[in-house]
């Protein structure tokens, strides 16, 4: 018999579903050709234009920074495939029923919004982070440029990493809170597209602010894998504030979900 | 248990203080005021169940009487407003983890995983009760597969899968892991004739190692396999007790006696006698039915056929002892219900 008991009860079988939506359905195939042709895809092909006009690249330096246009490339859009990958990953097992026939199962509320999150990260993270780590460094060798430290590089796709992150809980928050998938993709997408100017507004009183939203962590980790000094490590302590906080309000808001 | 008149309520007839501990240990299902409301709107007001264990029970109700509502409750997928329960023993609000691992349940619109297989379904949900060994799980899919005749079919995806085949399956992954308890939400609804055949035989079926909880609007199919039946309307139970009780009704006994012709003689005899508590007409053309209650069931035995024919000339071509039906007891109860009686 099983021994998970208490808020664990269900987590390992949720896991498994979650992680065989990826694998059974070939969604990792799908999803990282997408992120393949997206990001080492179009930062090949600026390289070969650099190339064409200059005749070599370099790393961290001039004539082309390869690092910040990788990082800034998947800062922006990693985000959205965030938001397209987990919009429905709640709101459709409610609307369909399927979160019904689960939770009448011995599966805690907890477990469920729990397997959901890590099963989904992880493979964010192979998918859309590492895998396209691995690749910058092919492309970069491709193009005979010096590649980026082993260290350096994954210091910064972990930061990378952690901002997909709070992408991710942010849309199981709101899939949680929502019904309809609405919601669950604009309003990231809002922050997403306009915290520039939310946080030019805001930082007009409050200086400091800027530093509490989601894209300093991409700059950071870009300094990171450049092997730069960072300026200041506000942005990570305040994104890991707020995941923990999205995931506590989406397991407190789930709890009380009725069927 | 108790039977109800015909027309009285139910709500607070059952109280805790009047039965016994052992009485509660034999119960699979126990709820006391279990209420729910959207906001003004009430669907279940003060529900006192009591479900014994290893019966078939059936839970009636038109449709929006609140049959749903109480099935969610006992789950834990929703919360009662007011009132409480517990299966087995275990509260449905605090404990419902506990009742989850021993119960198995069919939702009135099942709903899976559509890129899985029936094969892959039943695995995936035995998995939430057993780690192992996985050839044992295994065994079992393929036995409850076999069970519900999806053996064939066990490795196509379900997406295909006719209503019948689903509904299956769903008695299937309800079932894999031999729960104590099933609940069924309208099991045989939106089947053929040959659909609801294959459902109600399983069920019966599985009468032998677990309780059937079952909620059902097909009055034919709650006769035929139910011990039991509670009847719900507007969020009020209205009767619940074993179905022969039910069904042999509070109203006394009824004799029924085909008349071909004339009938005015045999009435005026039958109506004189002591024992006869009432007489109705059922005109029918040729032939008249006279409906006889009785206070004396074995005096009635012996002379009301008699009394119908002594004179000779009263031609009667049916004589019985009238069976209610059950249909006859749900829409006198609801009905009854509907008009505040």
């Amino acid at each position: 018999m099983v021994n998970e008991s208490g808020w664990l009860s269900g987590l390992l079988n949720m896991l498994r579903l979650e992680h065989s939506r990826w694998w059974d359905t070939r969604l990792w195939v799908v999803q990282s050709a997408i992120w393949l042709a997206l990001l080492n895809g179009l930062h090949a092909m600026i390289l070969y234009i650099e190339t064409l006009e200059r005749g070599n690249v370099v790393v961290n330096g001039a004539p082309f920074d390869s690092v910040s246009t990788f990082f800034m490339l998947m800062s922006v859009m990693a985000p959205i495939g965030v938001m397209i990958l987990m919009q429905g990953s709640v709101v459709r097992e409610k609307q369909s029923g399927t979160a019904e026939w689960v939770l009448s199962a011995p599966l805690s509320r907890e477990a469920f919004i729990v397997s959901k999150l890590v099963a989904n990260f992880l493979w964010i993270l192979a998918v859309l982070v590492l895998m396209q780590g691995v690749a910058f460094e092919l492309v970069l060798m491709a193009f005979g440029a010096e590649v980026v430290p082993v260290l350096n590089l994954l210091g910064g796709l972990a930061l990378q990493g952690l901002h997909l992150l709070f992408w991710v809980t942010l849309s199981l928050m709101l899939g949680a809170f929502f019904d309809g998938r609405g919601p669950v993709v604009g309003i990231p997408l809002v922050l997403l597209t306009f915290q520039d100017l939310i946080g030019a507004l805001a930082a007009k009183y409050l200086p400091w602010i800027t530093l509490l939203f989601p894209k300093r962590l991409p700059e950071l980790a870009a300094q990171v894998a450049a092997g730069e000094p960072v300026y200041s490590w506000v942005p990570l302590i305040a994104v890991t504030a707020w995941m923990i906080l999205f995931t506590l309000a989406a397991i407190w808001r789930f709890r009380r979900e009725e069927f | 248990m108790k039977v109800m008149s015909r027309t009285e309520t139910v709500d607070s007839t059952l109280t805790e203080g009047s039965m016994p501990l052992a009485r509660y240990e034999s119960l699979a299902i126990h709820t006391h005021g279990l209420s729910k409301a959207y906001g003004a709107t009430v669907a279940l007001r003060g529900l006192n169940l009591m479900v014994p264990r290893n019966s078939i029970f059936g839970f009636l109700g038109p449709n929006g009487a609140g049959k749903t509502t109480t099935i969610k409750l006992l789950l834990g997928l929703i919360r009662p407003t007011e009132g409480g329960g517990t299966v087995f023993g275990h509260d449905i609000t605090d404990d419902n983890i506990e009742i989850r691992r021993r119960v198995g349940y069919l939702a009135q619109v099942p709903s899976y995983y559509m890129h899985m297989t029936a094969r892959e379904i039943l695995r995936f949900k035995s998995r939430f009760f057993y780690a192992g060994p996985r050839g044992m799980i295994e065994e079992r899919v393929e036995e409850t597969l076999g069970m519900v005749e999806l053996d064939d079919k066990a490795d196509r995806p379900i997406k295909g899968f006719s209503g019948g085949e689903r509904q299956r399956l769903g008695i299937a992954q309800a079932q894999v892991h031999r729960p104590d308890l099933l609940i069924l939400d309208e099991p045989a609804a939106n089947l053929d004739p040959m659909g609801r055949r294959d459902v109600l035989r399983i069920m019966e079926s599985l009468r032998e190692h677990a309780t059937i909880f079952y909620s059902t609007h097909i009055l034919d199919d709650v006769q035929r396999v139910s011990d039991a039946v509670a009847i719900l309307n507007q969020g009020r139970l209205l009767a619940q007790a074993p179905i022969e009780e039910l069904l042999a009704g509070s109203g006394g006994v009824v004799y029924y006696i085909t008349i071909k012709g004339g009938y005015d003689e045999a009435y005026t005899r039958i109506s004189g006698q002591e024992w006869v508590s009432s007489i109705g007409v059922v005109p029918g053309g040729v032939r008249t039915t006279l409906q006889v209650g009785v206070t004396d069931e074995a005096v009635a035995e012996d002379e009301l056929l008699r009394l119908a024919v002594c004179d000779g000339d009263t031609v009667v071509t049916e004589f019985g002892r009238r069976r209610f039906e059950l249909e006859d007891v749900f829409v006198d109860l609801v009905e009854g219900s509907n008009n505040g009686q």
